[in-house]
């Protein structure tokens, strides 16, 4: 890809590598070795069986677990040298998660849900729900800011997910499976909705998939087998 | 292809490892070294602030040991917030190296003749857990500060903001307004309340954490309601106990090395001494008392009729006779023929009922001392006197062995002259009579004469009642320990029910401290709403005991009924200390929540 040299990649993973102990079966390495570049501006599909690590590989992106060796770079700048404060403050101001279930809070209304990463950075009320309100009503459930969790289906539930990953404008969005659970016509949507949001607020995405056929519409696909990425295209 | 390693530049990276460092501190000797001298400092300095403002600046001993307390607690918090900060850490082996320090710094202090004195709080029997005690309640006050300092964010970005996680605390614990409801209504009505708590938990069965929130509630507010009842009622003996002795004794007295003759110069001094409201002479000997056939010890004590209501309650302790008649013995009535010659005594209750003799009986007072010389050495000498009156002070050793007479026929009797065994002192505020006889004392230019006030005269009996009460309050502050051990089963469970929750907050961004923010801010509800229905309960019921009086066996108990102080200020220190007991049992599981790794409660899905 040669229209990306001389520009630092957005997100840069070196040689990642991460195992894990397990009593029974000893030492498991789940990535052995992943190298990967995400642009700005780039939406991005990771392919893979269960188990070949795709998870993994995104929670090491976001931040949610640290690698066995390896190093993470962002905007050139590697992530290690950051303590657990600048990673929540990275995570909040950075990153936008959508995972497979929504893992909204079920006390809370839509809104409320979708302010939360704002309020966590201490955005003052008022203009935290606005900013939700407008993101909920892009999403398009202008209509449903009052409902909880447990009024809403699975659809208008991860529509909420990605309102709250998308609230404080994020740079990446970072998207595990987030049509896993729902189905094929649903699914469907809220996929055509993340490459919409893509086009139009510019946002970097990497979406973890197993779908091949849904993984089609996305411009450039990866896939990963046995802790590594194998083919790119 | 976009998978090879580009070489990466160096400008950034050199940049990022010149950046101040903000990782936590593995052992920081400083913030150890500081956190030793707050814990030492908060040790000693107690002592030393109370020792100073009590005997430098003459302050009322409750003012300086209240001053001196809140600067031990202030050293000891703010040595904690101090190596929170330096270590970004808690920074709890500082502290604990710190308090090691401390306890051996304690027992040196003690040890120690000139600074011993810094303990005087330090009840007598306990005087090798004294500084050990004292230095583990410092040492928690600074875990105290630590955690609190840690929580807000000292260190790295201050952040005392709780708004969202206020909301989450308040969505996990399911604290729904009929819930509160029903609390407020079991401290109002037993009955009513348990029922409204059932039909709440019968329609919220999903979660099992809502039973394990109300229990441990129930379990605070029991632990500091019965604190509080057995507070309220020991510090009614204790205030019973003291009425009656300051009833019959004055509050402080003035004695002398050697004869004590010009008695009524000093008594002028006394009198013009401000906070001192009367001063009576007395003259006090052991004698017998025989009546018929019976006999028995006493203490015979010559008063001044005329100034004795000014020191003590023994005009209105009179429940037979009169005082009047010591003064006029002529009035005594007596059955029969002539008016009386014999001079009055007065006797109390017990004494009378031992030796079978009312107003108007002749008694005899025997005192070994005082007579002639017999071939055989002193002979005891006698008199008559006639019971003129009967008291009731309500003290069994008192109404059992004080007797009464007139300070001229004492006088006559011990065959003093002029002098007198001493003056007794009232003064406006019984908690201050130690600086205010020292006072008199002064205005006396002190030897030969000395000065004790109340407090050294009961020393035993007041310093055993104290250490009762403390005993008691730290075996009952156990029921509210083991209340905050419910607090933190609780939590701990809250803590694995939302792991995901917990993993989701991180993702976006939420600081560990503030995760610790949401189960201290749940604990310390959990406590907050304890201590209150604790309080009331035990308000509620002190109130109940004190209008309708549960009667005791005035034989063994002489009281007639359970007495009971309430104290609000009491009352607030038990509050106080169940929410810090709650406090320190959020930590672990509030660290426990706060270190999770983010990626923990997404694993398994």
């Amino acid at each position: 890809m040669s229209e990306t040299n001389g520009r630092l990649p957005l997100l840069e993973a070196v040689d990642l590598r991460k195992d894990y102990w397990l009593p029974e079966k000893g030492r498991i390495e789940v990535l052995r070795g992943v190298d990967l570049r995400l642009h700005e501006g780039e939406v991005v599909a990771l392919l893979g069986k269960s188990g070949a690590g795709k998870s993994t590989l995104l929670h090491l992106l976001g931040t949610l677990d640290a690698p066995t060796s390896g190093e993470i770079r962002f905007e050139g700048e590697p992530l290690s040298t950051k303590d657990e404060v600048e990673l929540a403050d990275f995570r909040n101001r950075t990153i936008g998660f959508v995972f497979q279930s929504h893992y909204l809070l079920p006390d809370f209304t839509a809104l409320e849900n979708a302010m939360m990463p704002l309020l966590v950075r201490r955005m003052e009320r008022r203009r935290a729900e606005q900013e939700a309100a407008a993101m909920l009503e892009r999403v398009g459930l202008g209509d449903r800011l009052e409902h909880r969790p447990g009024e809403l289906s699975g659809g208008e539930q991860q529509r909420v997910a990605l309102a709250r990953a998308l609230a404080t404008r994020p740079r990446i969005l970072l998207a595990d499976e987030p049509t896993g659970n729902l189905d094929p016509k649903t699914g469907r949507a809220i996929q055509d909705l993340i490459l919409e949001l893509n086009r139009e607020m510019g946002i970097t995405a990497l979406v973890v998939t197993h779908n091949e056929t849904m993984a089609r519409d996305f411009p450039r696909r990866l896939r990963m087998e046995e802790g590594r990425v194998v083919a790119g295209d | 292809m976009q998978r090879s390693i580009a070489p990466r530049e160096p400008a950034s990276s050199t940049a990022a490892a010149e950046a101040p460092s903000r990782r936590p501190i593995a052992f920081s000797p400083i913030a150890w070294l500081l956190g030793t001298v707050a814990l030492v400092g908060a040790l000693a300095g107690q002592g030393a602030v109370r020792l100073f403002l009590a005997h430098q600046l003459g302050m009322r001993a409750a003012t300086s040991d209240a001053i001196g307390i809140l600067v031990g607690v202030g050293l000891a918090l703010g040595g904690g917030v101090l190596v929170a900060g330096l270590t970004r850490r808690i920074g709890f082996w500082e502290l604990f190296a710190g308090f090691l320090l401390a306890v051996a710094a304690g027992h040196g202090l003690l040890a120690a003749e000139s600074t011993a004195a810094f303990f005087d709080l330090v009840p007598e029997g306990a005087r090798f857990l004294g500084p050990l005690a004292l230095a583990a309640a410092l040492f928690l006050l600074a875990i105290v500060g630590a955690t609190l300092a840690h929580m807000l964010g000292v260190g790295h970005e201050i952040d005392l903001a709780v708004g969202w996680e206020a909301r989450v605390a308040k969505s996990h614990l399911r604290l729904s307004r009929p819930l509160l409801w029903g609390l407020g209504l079991l401290v109002l009505g037993i009955v009513p309340g348990v029922v409204v708590l059932a039909l709440l938990l019968r329609r919220q069965r999903r979660s099992p954490t809502l039973i394990m929130t109300v229990l441990s509630i129930g379990g605070v507010a029991v632990g500091v309601m019965a604190l509080c009842v057995v507070l309220a009622v020991m510090s009614g003996f204790e205030i019973d106990l003291k009425r009656k002795i300051l009833g019959t004794n004055a509050h402080a007295v003035v004695l002398k090395y050697g004869i004590f003759e010009d008695w009524e110069q000093a008594a002028e001094v006394a009198r013009g001494t401000p906070g001192v409201l009367g001063v009576s002479p007395f003259v006090l000997q052991e004698v017998m008392l025989t009546a018929d056939n019976n006999l028995t010890g006493a203490l015979l004590k010559g008063i001044d009729p005329e100034t004795v209501g000014d020191v003590t309650e023994l005009p209105r302790e009179i429940v037979e006779g009169s005082m009047e008649y010591l003064a006029d013995p002529s009035r005594i009535p007596v059955r029969g023929e002539e008016p009386n010659r014999l001079p009055g005594i007065l006797v109390g209750r017990e004494l009378a009922r031992q030796l079978r003799i009312f107003v108007g009986d002749p008694v005899m007072v025997v005192s070994p001392l005082g007579g002639d010389l017999g071939p055989m050495g002193p002979q005891p000498k006698s008199m008559q006197f006639r019971v003129a009156g009967v008291f009731y002070s309500g003290m069994y050793e008192y109404d059992s062995k004080f007797a009464y007479v007139a300070l001229d026929r004492a006088q006559a009797f011990f065959k003093m002259g002029g002098s007198v065994s001493g003056l007794e002192m009232k003064v406006d505020d019984i908690d201050d009579a130690r600086r205010i006889s020292r006072n008199v004392l002064g205005r006396l230019e002190g030897y030969p004469f000395r000065v004790k006030d109340w407090g050294e005269m009961n020393r035993n009996l007041f310093s055993a009642l104290k250490l009762e009460k403390v005993v008691m309050a730290v075996i009952l502050a156990f029921i509210i320990l083991v209340a905050c051990f419910n607090i933190l089963s609780t939590l701990v469970m809250l803590v694995l029910e939302k792991g995901k929750e917990i993993s989701i907050l991180k993702s976006m961004g939420a600081r560990d401290n503030q995760v610790m923010k949401v189960f201290v801010l749940e604990g310390l509800a959990i406590g907050g709403i304890g201590t209150a229905v604790g309080l009331a309960l035990g308000l509620i019921l002190c109130t109940a005991i004190s209008i309708f009086p549960i009667p005791l066996d005035p034989e063994v108990y002489y009281i007639s009924h359970l007495p009971v102080k309430i104290d609000l200020a009491q009352f607030g220190l038990v509050g106080l200390a169940a929410i810090v007991l709650a406090y320190l049992a959020t930590i672990f599981p509030a660290l426990y929540a706060a270190r999770l790794r983010p990626v923990e409660g997404l694993r398994n899905e």
